[in-house]
């Protein structure tokens, strides 16, 4: 009987806890290249489509997090511009609306026109896109190169609370340095954020 | 799921639904064990009141936090890093309050650490009082990466996340996400039963 409740607790451990920390690695290609899924204006898109003649930037998004809140116009700015400059840019909803009912679909369509993204809004509607990526919060960037290759993995900058205290545009500097040929000064950076609801 | 056995193959219809059925019960009466076990330590526990203004949060980075792990006589320290604004952190809360009351005479020391916006104190200071938190709990301070870092590079920030130290300070267990009461309690015992007897657990 111990065995089995060990078991059982085991598998209940396995289903709650959330999946590994290590996402892709700096250089991996872009994971689930072929996945539908449905943007806020109604197309069924994949980040094959997405992606853009000097790169594609993936952001893990969604409604509810309050940490996506206070970086959103930092994530609206950066979004319509370097989309602007040939880069393929998509923000991904991979929470289950059923944990966080404010990550619905239509309340996506309302966030998108309201904060005026130029960009897709896409629903992960298995959450599998972010599981392929191990993405784990959100906002989670990912930047890939022509050859879609990762070359950047992280957050937005380094402040998400204050925009004037912001010492590291991280996401930034990244996409500067892709476009301009030039190394990427600091490929992996971290924030704290919410987790993903996976469903 | 799918089954796919030779045995299996050669059952008729009735057979597999009778196979199921008993697999159904089995799992059910797995479930009504753990409920019972988990109403003994789950249920209500007493609670002292607090007011906001009495509830007291000190500010820390990664270093201080992990000096403090280092300089606790607990046997055992589970560290959560949490948030006003973090749903899954609210609703496991009650869980961590919970494995306090139950094990702390056995050497158990929680240590609160919230994620909030420095802004946000007086949402955090809210929140403790009612849960009940008596003991100094802690608000990070400084820059987000050098924070995450430090307490652990396998940590993406996510939150809530939350760490089990042993006696000598050494990281035993940790995860990120929430976690439920069986898990965090199985991690605990799993150092105490381990700092007692000085050798591996026997599961």
């Amino acid at each position: 009987m111990n065995k089995l409740k060990f078991l059982s607790v085991l598998v209940l451990g396995i289903f709650l806890i959330s999946p590994g920390v290590k996402a892709i690695e700096i250089g991996d290609q872009i994971p689930a290249p072929n996945q539908k899924m449905k943007n806020v204006d109604g197309r069924e898109l994949s980040l094959a489509n997405i992606r853009g003649q000097h790169g594609t930037l993936v952001i893990f998004s969604c409604n509810s997090c309050p940490w996506v809140k206070a970086w959103q116009n930092r994530i609206v700015a950066i979004g319509n511009e370097y989309q602007n400059k040939g880069i393929g840019v998509v923000a991904i909803n991979s929470n289950d609306p059923n944990v966080q009912s404010e990550d619905s679909f239509a309340q996506m369509q309302q966030v998108a026109k309201a904060e005026g993204y130029e960009f897709p809004y896409v629903v992960d509607v298995t959450s599998d896109v972010a599981r392929a990526f191990d993405a784990t919060r959100t906002p989670e960037a990912f930047l890939f190169n022509t050859d879609g290759k990762l070359v950047y993995h992280g957050t937005i900058d380094d402040d998400a609370h204050n925009p004037k205290q912001v010492e590291e545009h991280y996401l930034r500097n990244a996409l500067d340095a892709l476009l301009a040929g030039k190394e990427i000064p600091e490929p992996e950076t971290k924030s704290l954020g919410c987790s993903i609801k996976f469903r | 799921m799918t089954i796919k056995t030779p045995l299996f193959d050669q059952l008729k219809f009735s057979g597999r639904i009778l196979l199921f059925a008993i697999f159904g019960l089995f799992l059910g009466l797995q479930g009504c064990s753990s409920r019972n076990d988990s109403q003994q330590k789950t249920g209500h526990i007493p609670q002292k009141q607090i007011s906001p203004d009495q509830v007291v949060v000190r500010k820390a980075t990664a270093e201080q936090i992990l000096q403090k792990v280092n300089n606790s006589d607990a046997q055992v320290v589970m560290l959560n890093v949490w948030a006003t604004w973090c749903q899954p952190c609210k609703e496991e809360f009650p869980d961590l309050m919970k494995l306090r009351y139950y094990y702390k005479e056995q050497g158990l020391e929680l240590m609160l650490v919230s994620g909030d916006f420095p802004d946000q104190l007086p949402a955090v200071k809210k929140f403790l009082s009612e849960q009940g938190v008596t003991f100094p709990t802690y608000i990070k301070t400084g820059k987000d990466m050098a924070f995450i870092n430090t307490l652990n590079p396998d940590w993406s920030g996510a939150l809530p996340a939350t760490w089990i130290f042993d006696s000598m300070g050494n990281l035993q267990d940790f995860w990120q996400g929430k976690a439920n009461f069986s898990r965090m309690e199985k991690s605990i015992l799993k150092v105490l039963n381990t700092n007692f007897t000085g050798g591996e657990v026997n599961e």
